[in-house]
């Protein structure tokens, strides 16, 4: 068994936006469950509801809906303490399950108003838990659920210095006169529902950089750019390693990077916990089944 | 090539050698949009509709200047002046508003029109009384005109009358509908031609136009006779008759006419002989068998009018001859005075032709050369339809003062209360918006002149505005006039023509092609008679077939010979290129008719070209720099003999060079830049140049159907479907042509990432797989909008109708569900969504009800108005389709009739869905088969995934290479942050993009290692990814798919309607049926021909066989023998028809067990 053995991780570059490992002693198929759940079922929170009181701008309401709901937003407090809307006991809302914000502007000015994700106000105020004044600003920081963007993602600290100045999200901009007056729920959901609750940008997955399983067959080797991973030495003309006859993927290098809802570090915990949770959530039916199996008999 | 030419190549032989290339001249092609600014694309409609306005309407009145009275010699009225003022509106009682603009008009309903006022001189009684600015109709005003509102606004400005600063303008407001007068492809006028007839004889016609009368003369030869054919000759008369009756008495000068050489005259001969045949001597002989051809003349011609032929005695018959003659046969040749000696020049001339041609000397002319069309613009198609209405509203003056006038009345008639405006009003405007010209005095009824402007996206608008439409019946199965003609080279787009019945009858200009206006002809002339060209009145006829004299031509008339043919060609062309003739007067030459062709005539396709001399193009890199900076205008460099326009007559004598580097000594002009050889719709395309030609033709096509932005007001406008795309971008990969139709500005598509390979079997046959991720994130993403509209009127008889409020549920006292969106007034309110079945205008309509007085009819329905019992009808509008809409705006408002006008705007967003139709810009289309996740979609080492999946089927058949380029220069353009060109002929060249890709650590090919998202495992063949500039189109599933189970009948034969408006089933066709008879399945047939469609239970008498009713035989007096039998309610339909006329169809029937 050539796997029988653990599988290993190595961390090789880690910051807030982007995590590098190289996971190996593992099979194919768990390295790519991995990479699709870190996408598609790692729960994140957006707003999914929008109720539009008053709208003379530009932008009629679903268009202005559709942009609120792809607004990043810090979930990593949250996240885990709420309950998805569908599996919640409440009727409509409650906190458990979703996190109102309102969003009031007007313009008054000659010059164009633009109305970002700084002007948008959650209405919850008890997550902010009172302590004293200095805890109240820290907390507030880490434990409100705050657009991922601008100040936020400025206070909460990235690896990278050039996503310091990022700057707030536009949702739209009014002339004199025009308002946007609305009220939204943000809920917790994942990658698969809809591309706004995905917590990464871009998720690279590469075993076998240089090509040594023939997986994939270059025409013409030399006008292929060589992998960052690439075992060969620095400078051998070969393009290629050897054909490895009896190779099966073995190392995988991830590199994930993420939108700002999450830390990525917590996008790769979460993901493993929840490819974990689905194991123990089948172990659970299957010893469920099996009891009712045994009862019939 | 004239000898001006032919002189200068002697001399370039001896300057310089023939291996000293031109150097390339850098940014020639900024006078591509210096052009556009002047001339070109929709400038043509502004020029000629301005021409109209400004100049031609005035000729139109000097020509019908006066209208005198039979009953009375002292009256008169003469029209002084004629102008077309500023757009206004009339509110109501002789209310008007100055400050009307387009964009109010289509809102309103309304015609953006201004009034047509006149100065008149006329008698009252005995007075002499002038009037200044009498309206006496008005005109709808072309958008940008010199006339209109919107000519020379800012950008601010624009905005504040809610334009668009990119619309192109060139089309009215008519009724609230944007109309385009279509440009119309003619054969010219004037101009003789020699072709062969339906039954293939060699015939000479010729076309003749003039402002009063139009006619078509034909020589044709039969037997080895000559004869002339004409409409108004009911029968052929030889020309050697013609001749005589013209005064051409002698055999000798009948032949001089023609040619004194051998092979003429022995042609010729036989016809001379028809002359003695028919007893036929002298003039007056000629002239008596003339008259018996003529056609009796049913009414009087239209240039008097009518009513005279009362007072005046019937001429002697002999006029006839004379009158055809003289104003029929040949008319555009004025013969002043009954001077005949010009026309029988002219008629020997096409003898000549014929006989030449006959002799294969000459070669048939050919109809599809594009310098022997003409293109009629708005103006003169206005022009024509004007001085129809005109001369109209004059003969109805004329009338009521005859009537009047007759009388004696006691105050004296005042003319001008008889001068009524909706005469001339109704007629233009309805001829604009049914698009049927209908000219009166020519007898000429043309269909479809107009078409509604296309809003679909920015470019379809101003494609339609470039669109040229042939006169020429769709149903001839005859290739030449559909098929691309050489002398279509830079005028028309050679890839811009619609599929199927219209192909190459409906084409579209090319990027810097121009139309000309007509110009006068009296300079010209003047040049002419002064540069060497003789006279031909105190000549003999032999004269003119001197092969020393060469025949000049301008305008199709013969103004004379010349010797040196030269000197007048250098003569006309040095005067024009130095700004003393006007800019678009043509010169050619024709070797083998010993021609010079002078036009200064409107409707001729032309193009500007630089002029080279002496093997060196006159634009110097200096002049380039000079328009850089804006120092010089496109205007300076015609005025200095740089640029000029030649046009397709003109482009034939000339050798034009196309880049720098081909000219030679014997080159006269250097093309501006190539790629204006495309149209505005080609020249979206990236990389034309190495596409299949067809597929050029189906973007051209698809473009117009792309959705994207339509203009800068498309927010402020209410129209009845409106497409538009959330989230619009430029091309990654443009061209010039798109920098300078502003399709950055109003673009209609977006750029998206597209793998080339098979994913999952949904992507055959052309159909995409798109990643549900882009759709979430708004990739293609559109709005559809549609609107709803309706009035409110008042009625003669004081009722009118009215709009109430939500009904109320009797128990709950809230609106019932279907009037859930109505406020107080009736009508939806902004923001409400719209449920299928729901009312958007709770409008009720009085009824004609019977007298007054309570009856038993009056219910809540019923109310009482000035003592009257009016009824009142529900005649509310719904929403129909099956999707809900939100309702944007409301808009309130009164239209032209005074009615109240209620529109309403209804939106949907809608988010790609599988079946919707997607398009590349290279004639690629397909439909969505697969939305993917985009964890399943395949991925690259950055962890990218595509937008989209493309079958790679699509390219080996297709031969788009354009589109292949179009990735490689759209990803070296998104790695280096730049915009890539595409322009044809141009445009970055492959290799030195894919070093940019290199450079930037890609594949060189532009391929991509990727991933499967559902195995992980690399995929086994590299992947032509990067992004591609993809259009979404405006067919989508949710407006076209359609179920039925039960439903609608149509009333008369009670089957199923048709169509999916109407609910309709879907039709068991008769190939169907084959299928099924063929197969055997006789209970399926019948279940899906008459149970699911109209079954129908009928008694029928088994003994007469007759259908009864009830259980009763009316023919047999019985109900005995009755037998209920199930047949389609058509059949039943069928045999009572059947009866009625007469025929019994008698059913025989027989027990199923027997």
């Amino acid at each position: 068994m050539p796997y029988a053995n653990q599988p290993n991780i190595e961390v090789t570059e880690l910051s807030n936006d982007l995590m590098k490992f190289v996971l190996w002693d593992t099979d194919l198929s768990v390295a790519n469950s991995l990479r699709r759940v870190f996408m598609a079922e790692v729960p994140t929170i957006a707003i999914d509801w929008v109720q539009i009181e008053t709208n003379t701008s530009v932008l009629h309401d679903e268009f202005i809906a559709h942009r609120m709901g792809l607004i990043p937003f810090l979930s990593d407090y949250h996240v885990e303490k709420m309950q998805y809307t569908r599996e919640c006991e409440c009727a409509e809302f409650c906190d458990e399950c979703s996190i109102p914000f309102i969003l009031q502007m007007k313009c008054k000015d000659e010059a164009t108003l633009a109305v970002t994700t700084a002007d948008l106000r959650c209405m919850n105020n008890d997550t902010v838990i009172v302590c004293s004044k200095k805890v109240v600003t820290i907390l507030a920081c880490f434990q409100t659920v705050r657009p991922a963007c601008g100040k936020a993602l400025r206070e909460r600290g990235t690896g990278r210095e050039d996503f310091h100045n990022r700057e707030e999200i536009l949702i739209v901009k009014l002339r004199k006169g025009q308002e946007l007056n609305l009220k939204a729920y943000a809920k917790k959901g994942f990658g698969k529902e809809h591309a706004k609750w995905n917590p990464t940008c871009g998720v690279a997955f590469e075993y076998d950089p240089d090509n040594a399983l023939r997986h994939t067959i270059y025409p013409n080797v030399e006008e292929w750019p060589r992998s960052d991973h690439s075992a060969l030495p620095e400078d051998s003309t070969e393009k290629e390693a050897p054909f490895d006859q009896d190779g099966k993927p073995n190392k995988f290098f991830f590199s994930i990077e993420g939108t700002g809802a999450l830390p990525v570090q917590r996008i790769v915990t979460m993901g493993i916990g929840i490819l974990k949770k689905k194991l123990e959530e089948l172990n659970m039916a299957l010893s469920l089944e099996l009891q009712a199996h045994a009862q019939q008999q | 090539m004239t000898g001006g030419q032919a002189n200068g190549r002697a001399r370039i032989k001896s300057e310089c050698g023939k291996d000293q290339k031109c150097m390339p001249l850098e940014d020639k092609w900024l006078l591509v949009p210096a052009f556009l600014k002047v001339r070109g694309l929709v400038k043509q409609h502004l020029v000629s509709f301005d021409h109209f306005v400004n100049i031609e309407i005035r000729n139109i009145m000097q020509s019908n200047q006066k209208i005198t009275s039979d009953a009375n010699p002292n009256f008169y009225l003469k029209y002084l002046d004629i102008r077309v003022g500023n757009p206004s509106s009339e509110e109501g009682l002789n209310m008007t508003h100055d400050k009307i603009t387009p964009q109010e008009c289509r809102l309103r309903d309304m015609t953006y029109s201004a009034p047509i006022s006149v100065d008149i001189e006329y008698t009252r009684g005995n007075q002499r009384v002038f009037k200044k600015d009498l309206i006496i109709g008005r005109m709808p005003i072309m958008l940008r005109s010199s006339k209109c509102i919107l000519r020379d606004l800012a950008e601010e400005e624009l905005a504040r009358v809610q334009e668009c600063p990119y619309d192109p303008g060139g089309y009215f407001v008519v009724k609230g509908s944007e109309k385009v007068i279509l440009i119309q492809e003619q054969l010219s006028k004037n101009r003789i031609m020699v072709g062969r007839n339906s039954s293939k004889e060699l015939q000479c016609e010729v076309l003749s136009s003039t402002s009063e009368r139009k006619s078509k003369t034909y020589v044709t030869m039969k037997k080895g006779k000559y004869s002339v054919r004409h409409n108004q000759l009911t029968d052929d008369v030889p020309v050697s008759i013609i001749f005589k009756a013209m005064g051409v008495e002698s055999d000798y000068d009948i032949v001089s006419t023609i040619g004194h050489e051998e092979k003429y005259v022995s042609a010729f001969a036989q016809t001379l002989e028809e002359c003695i045949n028919a007893g036929v001597y002298t003039q007056q002989q000629a002239l008596a068998y003339v008259t018996s051809k003529v056609k009796a003349r049913k009414f009087t011609p239209f240039g008097s009018l009518p009513g005279t032929s009362v007072s005046v005695l019937t001429p002697p018959k002999e006029h006839e001859a004379v009158d055809f003659l003289s104003n029929s046969m040949i008319t555009h040749i004025a013969c002043p005075d009954g001077n005949f000696k010009m026309k029988a020049i002219y008629l020997g001339l096409m003898t000549r032709r014929l006989i030449q041609t006959e002799l294969g000397e000459n070669e048939l002319d050919d109809r599809d050369f594009y310098g022997n069309k003409r293109l009629e613009l708005a103006g003169s198609l206005l022009a024509l339809l004007f001085e129809d209405v005109f001369k109209r509203f004059n003969s109805e003056l004329k009338r009521i003062a005859d009537n009047a006038l007759m009388k004696t009345m006691a105050a004296p008639l005042d003319i001008v209360k008889h001068m009524r405006q909706d005469m001339i009003t109704n007629t233009i405007v309805n001829a604009m918006s049914t698009g049927n010209w209908i000219i009166k005095r020519f007898r000429m009824e043309r269909l479809g002149v107009t078409q509604v402007l296309s809003r679909l996206s920015y470019i379809s608008a101003l494609g339609m505005m470039t669109r040229i439409n042939s006169t020429f019946e769709k149903t001839r199965k005859v290739s030449g006039p559909r098929s691309l003609q050489p002398s279509q080279w830079g005028m028309l787009c050679p890839s811009d023509t619609p599929e199927g019945e219209a192909c190459g009858l409906v084409k579209n200009l090319a990027l810097i092609s121009h139309i000309t206006t007509d110009s006068d002809e009296k300079p010209v002339l003047r040049l002419l008679l002064n540069s060497g060209v003789e006279d031909l009145h105190n000549v003999h006829f032999s004269h003119v077939n001197k092969p020393e004299n060469t025949l000049i031509f301008l305008n199709g008339v013969l103004i004379g010979t010349a010797v040196d043919p030269e000197r007048v060609v250098r003569a006309v062309r040095d005067l024009r290129r130095s700004g003393l003739l006007s800019e678009f007067v043509s010169v050619s030459r024709s070797i083998t008719n010993r021609s010079v062709f002078i036009s200064s005539d409107g409707g001729r396709l032309c193009r500007p070209y630089i002029i080279v001399k002496n093997g060196k193009p006159m634009l110097t890199q200096d002049h380039v720099q000079q328009l850089k900076e804006g120092k010089r205008i496109f205007e300076d460099f015609v005025d200095d003999g740089i640029v000029e326009y030649l046009d397709v007559n003109e482009m034939n004598d000339a050798l034009i060079a196309v880049y720098e580097k081909e000219i030679g000594p014997e080159t006269t002009h250097l093309e501006i830049e190539p790629f204006t050889l495309l149209g505005v719709c080609a020249g979206l395309i990236p990389y034309p140049h190495h596409n299949q030609s067809p597929r050029n033709t189906y973007q051209c096509a698809m473009g117009k159907q792309a959705m994207g932005t339509i203009a800068y007001n498309q927010q402020k406008r209410i129209d009845s479907i409106m497409y538009l795309l959330c989230y619009p971008q430029r091309p990654l990969v443009k061209s010039k042509t798109i920098e300078l139709t502003n399709f950055e500005k109003l673009p209609a598509g977006a750029n998206g990432i597209i793998a080339v390979m098979s994913y999952s079997g949904y992507d055959i046959e052309d159909a995409l797989v798109l990643n549900k991720a882009s759709l979430d994130r708004g990739y293609g993403r559109c709005l559809v909008y549609k609107h709803v509209k309706g009035t409110v009127r008042k009625y003669p008889n004081q009722t009118f109708d009215r709009l109430l409020g939500p009904a109320l549920d009797p128990n709950t006292r809230l609106p019932i569900s279907k009037h859930k969106n109505l406020d107080q007034e009736g009508i939806v309110f902004a923001g409400a969504r719209i449920l299928p079945k729901q009312t958007i205008i709770n409008k009720h309509m009085p009824v004609v009800s019977g007298e007054s007085g309570p009856g038993p009819s009056a219910s809540a329905n019923t109310i009482g108005i000035a003592g009257r019992q009016v009824d009142y009808k529900d005649v509310s509008i719904s929403y129909k389709t099956p999707t809900p809409s939100y309702a944007e705006r409301v808009l309130l408002t009164y239209n032209e009739d005074e009615a109240h006008l209620i529109k309403v705007l209804l939106r949907q967003t809608r988010r790609p869905e599988l079946g919707d139709k997607f398009s590349s810009r290279h004639g690629q289309k397909g439909v969505c088969g697969l939305i993917a996740q985009q964890e399943d979609m395949p991925f690259n080492d950055l962890g990218m995934v595509p937008d989209m999946i493309m079958n790679p089927h699509g390219y080996p058949s297709r031969m788009t290479v354009g589109k292949l380029m179009e990735l490689l220069s759209g990803k070296a353009g998104v790695m280096n942050g730049t915009y890539h060109y595409g322009t044809a002929f141009g445009g970055d060249q492959v290799k030195d993009v894919c070093e940019e890709l290199a450079a930037r650590g890609y594949n060189y090919m532009g391929k991509d290692m990727l991933t499967s998202g559902i195995t992980g495992q690399s995929l086994s063949a590299y992947i032509y990814f990067g992004p591609i500039y993809y259009q979404k189109l405006k067919h989508m599933v949710l407006d076209k798919m359609h179920a039925r189970a039960r439903g609608p009948r149509a009333a008369l034969t009670r089957q199923p309607t048709e169509g999916r408006s109407r609910e309709g089933g879907l039709r068991l066709g008769e190939m169907e049926r084959d299928c099924l008879i063929a197969y055997g399945a006789s209970m399926l047939l019948i279940e899906r021909l008459m149970v699911s469609s109209d079954e129908f239970k009928v008694d029928v008498c088994t003994g007469c066989g007759v259908i009864g009713s009830k259980g009763w035989c009316q023919k047999c007096r019985s109900s005995k023998s009755m037998a209920n039998i199930k047949i389609p309610y058509a059949c039943k339909l069928l045999f009572q028809e059947l009866q009625s006329m007469n025929i019994v169809p008698r059913l025989d029937l027989a027990r199923y067990t027997e």
